[in-house]
């Protein structure tokens, strides 16, 4: 006898109990996947129970059709909930159980220093690049006429005396200064103008080495020769490379010096740029720090380069960098700069 | 320059002044006073006092109670003393009770073994004098004052021990700053205020009327004080001494100095001797003018020949020793033979001693340079020297010797005899000539960028003393402006500028007087105004700082070491660019470890990792970039200027840096040593960085390194990128060698105290000169290629290149391209053949046009395989 519609219903019915109550206990994705397979697979309980869908009168088939895809459906979200919420739950272990001490260094690629120095110089380039200088370069072994003679420093002249020097013959020497490549520079490019570079380089002094004096020291020199060139410019561009470099309230102050290769002279001091101006032991108590040596370049100088020292004039610079980077590093002994340790140049790996 | 604050205030009135401000002043016209000295600060409750007498201390062996007095007559005090030279009758320095000597001691009545002291005699150094000027004698015991010393005066005036001392940082050029009348004259400017008196005015006339210093007659003068001169003077040298005066005072006494010119000698810093050289010394300082007295009767021949010294001459100098003198120095002689080095220093035979009598009293003025090569080679940087060195104020040369004998007749009872006796040869009169420099106002503005006006450029020419005169510019028409415009009929002002001011010779000297006296603040700020310019670098400075950025990214710190070196270091290394084999050296290095001009990197290097090591650091990786030099030929290695090729090189020691935590993740833990392949790594990644490829050539034969883990870098024939711009191997060109990377030899590394490092050192000259000029794109390649693995057994002296050169031959007869090869394994050890290692190659084929068929790639890969073992021998492994 065929069975009743009411009859498969409950029996339904207790499929749908039985089901829910499987798959809400199944703790794994392959329990899950059983219970599907049993419920819903092609020979599952639902399969089953449609295998009863012809015994019926016409009329009560999509009743029971239409109650029986409703339970398939209602089955296939739960399973779906179901697996989704234990393969959520198995990533969470499987990531917990990947646990790491996150605190440890990393593979070490232990980057190198820029030697300070070299930051400094770099700095100082990058500057004056931007306000449209070239650097040049020039020998380390110089002729006595480049370091001497061809600014405005005679033989058997005092000023002489402001640089003990390394000959290595009569006329030939270790530079004193950068100032010679300013010679070789204005040779080269004159009666052209203007002339705008920067010159860094070693310069060499017969100094015994100790906490400020360096027998070897880095220098960079900066020249500009072009019509009209005035004091007050070369004012305004050490004020604005003062800016640059020591930070955007930083003053300058001018005081008559003396070098033989410019006249007027002045000696480039900027506000201490360890208390601003207001005084410490950086400045001596002076809230000032001498780091330029500047002035307008000598018209025998601009002649011995083959300029017309009527029609152009100029202006020339001249820094240390070692007294810039212990300005700016905190450094209190020049020798430091030259024994490299590595526990000290570690510290400048951040630059 | 010391200058006594008390003397200056002779020559200028700075009574509303403080020492401070007065500093100020002068450091910001370009006068620097670097420092304040206030001599005898804190000294106060000293008075002069005489011992009456000198007796035994009842209690102690080694003192003596004296009594003394400072009123003649008045009340005395007991004073206890350990002094063994204090004499009876003789004036002391007394600290009474209350008060205070040097270092802040407090005096106080105080009992020595029973006796009550009331207070102290005092010795120069607890006056806070200069002891170390002072003779042994004055120095040693109580300081004994003259015997015409006030009593019961302060002898903290007496001693001039509350002046004030300003030390000057003079520049080169301002000569006319190492003497008290030309700090007068600076301070006169700047503070715009009148000297006392002029420095002719004070010159007495001790021989009757003398002229106006700078009238040139000097036989006049002779004339005009008492007749001819027992000396007859004779310069042979014109150019070096052109003018020489001198003056012979007779019956001199043998005394010191009165106490106030020991005083100001002691504050300028100048040891006080006897009368006579402390009178010289003392004009000098006032008038900037050196002098020098002879011992006359020691000049037999009564003669002054000034002349060139002969080649081989000799002459013992004041300070006993004896100069060999050569034709370049200037001396003065009897005549005969030299009795002085001219400028310098005076000779030890005509020395004033306590038993001159007559002296010889000697102004001149020498020409620098030449006082300046003699000084410098003998190394006797005297006072006068430098005087001379830098130019002394040809007006003075009388006047102060006039001021000098005046002085020597009034303090060493000397007699002025005869006149000045002497010669000025017709260059003298330029040296006297007044300079005159023409300067405009829009001169001045236009260097300086201001806006000064007329009258205030007018003010700084008053206020310094130069006359000037001013002239309206004939208008000119100024050619270069289109011939249009009329140059200005501006005011010329025409200075006239001082013999004094030596310094000053050209406008642009007037410029910077004017610029410091109306103050450099008063110099505006402004930009240039030229044309435009683009910044930048060239290719070697930018290449430089990529390739010092791209080691530090790899891990290498940069150093900066010394080019100087030592020759036996600069010995040790591979010279792979020079052309020549010698180097140079300075001619007088500071200390034999910095002689030589580098050829290589290494020496420096090597010194930054033992001094890392030694300071337990325990491995290390340093790079720098840098000049070495060398000459350019050997037959003249200083006949023109050497070579001097940037560098790279960089040096490693130690282990390399662990993985951190590897052990713990199962990986490698143990860091190996740096070794050959750690350097050449890093070679590797830099050429790459350039588009340059190189071979590695086994070299033996390079000092310094290990004979069998070394090789030369030379560029090979084809660059990564592009065809290097000169083609040089392409044109059968020696091949370029880039430089070198290697291990140390032991024996060198154990110099160093380091364990094998490993180094490398090329020429970033040649590595840029080669570097191509830009990137070639290539693009990605469209089909896939095919990889083929191959192991093999294979003699273990066989190298990698060798194998490469062999597959690569073995490429070229195939018809599909083999675009990769790459080593991926090399194995020595337990398991392998006796002589034999193991190598393992990926080689990829790939065919630009079409997907390769695997029969393609193993028919390929047999035909290398064979090529090998025809001529490798190799045996494939399973
Ligand atoms: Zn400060």
């Amino acid at each position: 006898m065929p069975p009743s519609l009411e009859a498969l219903k409950a029996e339904l019915e207790s499929v749908r109990t039985k089901a829910v109550q499987e798959i809400d206990a199944a703790k794994t994705p392959e329990a899950v996947e059983a219970l599907r397979v049993r419920y819903l697979g092609k020979k599952g309980v639902l399969a089953g129970l449609m295998s009863h869908l012809r015994a019926l009168p016409a009329e009560a088939r999509p009743s029971f059709g239409q109650a029986v895809n409703a339970l398939r459906e209602a089955l296939e979200d739960q399973i779906g909930a179901r697996r989704a919420a234990l393969e959520a739950a198995a990533l969470e272990a499987r990531l917990q159980a990947e646990a790491i001490d996150v605190t440890l260094p990393g593979e070490a690629l232990a980057p190198g220093a820029r030697h300070p120095l070299s930051q400094v110089i770099e700095a100082i380039e990058d500057i004056f690049i931007g306000m449209g200088y070239r650097i040049a370069e020039g020998p380390d072994v110089e002729w006595d006429t480049y370091n001497f003679e061809r600014l405005n420093i005679p033989k058997d002249h005092p000023a002489r005396d402001m640089q003990d020097s390394f000959y290595l013959t009569d006329e030939m020497l270790l530079r004193t200064h950068t100032s010679p490549v300013q010679v070789r520079e204005m040779l080269a490019m004159a009666p052209r103008t203007p002339l705008k570079i920067i010159c860094p380089g070693n310069v060499y002094r017969r100094d015994t080495d100790d906490a400020t004096h360096s027998h070897m020291f880095t220098q960079i020199e900066g020249l500009v020769v072009g019509e009209g060139v005035r004091m007050s410019d070369l004012k305004g561009t050490l004020e604005q490379f003062a800016r640059r470099l020591f930070g955007e309230e930083t003053k300058i102050r001018l005081r008559p010096s003396y070098f033989p290769f410019t006249e007027p002279s002045a000696e480039v001091d900027v506000t201490c740029s360890a208390c601003g101006g207001t005084g410490c032991r950086v400045c001596k108590w002076t809230g000032w720090l001498e780091v330029l040596g500047a002035g307008m370049v000598h018209p025998k100088v601009l002649e011995a380069g083959g300029y017309d020292p009527r029609r152009v004039s100029g202006f020339a610079f001249g820094l240390g960098v070692e007294r810039i980077a212990m300005i700016k590093y905190g450094v209190d002994d020049i020798r430091q700069f030259y024994v490299n340790d590595a526990r000290v140049l570690r510290s400048f790996v951040a630059c | 320059m010391r200058v006594s604050w008390q003397w200056l205030s002779e020559w200028i009135d700075l009574g509303d002044m403080t020492p401070e401000a007065l500093a100020e002043r002068l450091t910001a016209a370009g006068v620097a006073v670097e420092q304040i000295i206030r001599r005898g600060e804190g000294i106060a409750g000293v008075l002069v006092a005489r011992v009456l007498d000198v007796r035994a201390h009842p209690n102690a062996d080694r003192l003596k109670v004296v009594t003394v007095e400072t009123a003649f007559g008045g009340p005395t005090h007991t004073v206890v003393t350990g002094a063994p030279d204090v004499e009876a009758g003789a004036f002391y320095p007394y600290a009474a009770p209350g008060a205070r000597l040097a270092g802040g001691v407090r005096i106080e009545r105080q009992a020595f073994r029973g006796v009550v002291s009331e207070g102290m005699l005092c010795s120069a150094e607890e006056l806070g004098m200069e002891v170390h000027l002072l003779s042994a004698e004055a120095r040693s015991g109580l300081y004994r004052l003259p015997d015409d010393a006030p009593l019961g005066a302060d002898a903290v005036g007496y001693l001039g021990l509350d002046d004030v001392v300003l030390e000057l940082d003079l520049t080169p050029n301002r000569a006319d700053c190492l003497s008290i009348i030309g700090v007068a004259y600076e301070a006169a400017a700047i503070l715009d205020r009148p000297l006392r008196r002029a420095p002719e005015a004070a010159v007495g006339a001790p021989t009757g009327t003398e002229k106006a210093p700078g009238a040139p007659a000097v036989g006049e003068a002779a004339k005009d004080g008492g007749g001819a001169s027992a000396f007859a003077v004779t310069v042979e040298d014109d150019d070096l001494c052109p003018l020489y005066l001198g003056q012979i005072i007779s019956g001199i006494v043998h005394r010191p100095a009165p106490q106030w010119m020991q005083n100001r000698l002691l504050a300028s810093g100048i040891r006080p001797i006897n009368a006579v050289v402390d009178v010289t010394n003392y004009v000098m300082l006032e008038y900037g003018q050196p002098l020098h007295a002879f011992d006359a009767d020691r000049i037999g021949t009564e003669r002054i020949v000034v002349r060139r010294a002969k080649e081989g001459e000799t002459l013992t100098t004041l300070d006993g020793k004896e100069r060999l003198l050569t034709a370049d120095d200037l001396v003065i002689t009897d005549g005969v033979r030299p009795i002085g080095l001219a400028g310098v220093m005076g000779g030890e035979h005509t020395e004033v001693t306590p038993e001159t009598r007559r002296i010889f009293l000697e102004s001149a003025y020498f020409a620098g340079p030449a006082i300046r090569r003699t000084a410098v080679r003998f190394d006797l940087r005297s006072e006068a020297s430098r005087r001379f060195e830098k130019g002394v104020d040809p007006l003075r040369v009388l006047s102060a010797l006039k001021r000098a004998a005046e002085l020597i007749a009034a303090l060493a009872g000397g007699r002025v005899e005869g006149g000045v006796v002497g010669r000025q040869s017709e260059r003298a009169a330029a040296l006297f000539a007044p300079r005159r420099v023409e300067i405009t106002r829009s001169a001045i503005n236009a260097r300086l960028g201001t806006a000064l006006t007329q009258d205030e450029v007018l003010d700084v020419f008053r206020r310094l003393g130069f006359p000037y005169s001013v002239a309206v510019a004939e208008a000119t028409v100024d050619a270069e402006s289109g011939g249009e415009r009329l140059a200005n009929s501006e005011e010329r002002v025409i200075v006239t500028v001082p013999t004094r001011r030596g310094d000053i010779a050209i406008a642009e000297d007037l410029i910077e007087e004017v610029a410091r006296l109306v103050g450099y603040e008063a110099i505006p700020s402004t930009a240039p105004k030229l044309p435009e310019t683009v910044g930048g670098r060239p290719p070697l400075v930018g290449a430089r700082r990529s390739v010092a950025e791209h080691l530090a990214a790899l891990g290498l710190h940069e150093v900066h070491t010394y080019v100087l070196v030592s020759e036996d270091d600069d010995r040790r290394f591979p010279r792979f660019d020079a052309r020549t084999a010698s180097a140079l050296s300075v001619r007088q290095p500071m200390n034999a470890a910095r002689r030589s001009l580098r050829r290589s990197l290494m020496p420096g290097l090597l010194e930054v990792a033992a001094y890392n090591r030694r300071h337990r650091v325990d491995s290390g990786r340093f790079f720098e970039i840098g000049k070495v030099f060398h000459p350019v030929s050997d037959e003249a290695p200083y006949g023109t200027l050497p070579d001097e090729p940037l560098h790279v090189a960089a040096v490693f020691y130690g282990h390399r840096p662990p993985v951190v935590g590897g052990r713990m993740r199962g990986g490698a833990s143990e860091a190996g040593a740096y070794d050959y392949y750690a350097a050449k790594g890093v070679v590797e990644a830099l050429l790459a960085r350039y588009g340059l490829k190189a071979d590695f050539v086994p070299a033996a034969d390079l000092p310094g390194l290990h004979p069998s883990r070394a090789a030369r870098v030379v560029l090979a024939g084809e660059t990564a990128c592009a065809p290097s711009r000169d083609g040089a191997q392409a044109n059968g060109e020696p091949p370029v060698v880039l430089g070198w990377v290697g291990e140390l030899n032991p024996s060198v590394a154990e110099a160093y105290e380091l364990t094998r490092p490993a180094a490398f050192e090329l020429s970033l000259t040649r590595l840029i000169a080669h570097r191509p000029p830009s990137a070639v794109y290539s693009a990605p390649p469209r089909f896939p290629g095919v990889r083929r693995d191959i192991s093999f057994w294979i003699d273990r002296s066989i190298t990698h290149a060798d194998v490469l050169q062999v597959i690569r031959s073995a490429a070229e007869q195939l018809t599909i391209p083999l675009t990769d090869v790459v080593l991926f394994d090399v194995y020595e050890g337990d398991k392998s053949p006796s002589g034999k290692k193991s190598m393992a190659y990926a080689l990829t084929f790939r065919h630009p046009e079409r997907t390769l068929l695997e029969e393609e790639a193993d028919a390929a890969t047999s035909h290398i395989v064979r090529t090998l073992e025809q001529r490798l021998s190799i045996a494939l492994r399973a």
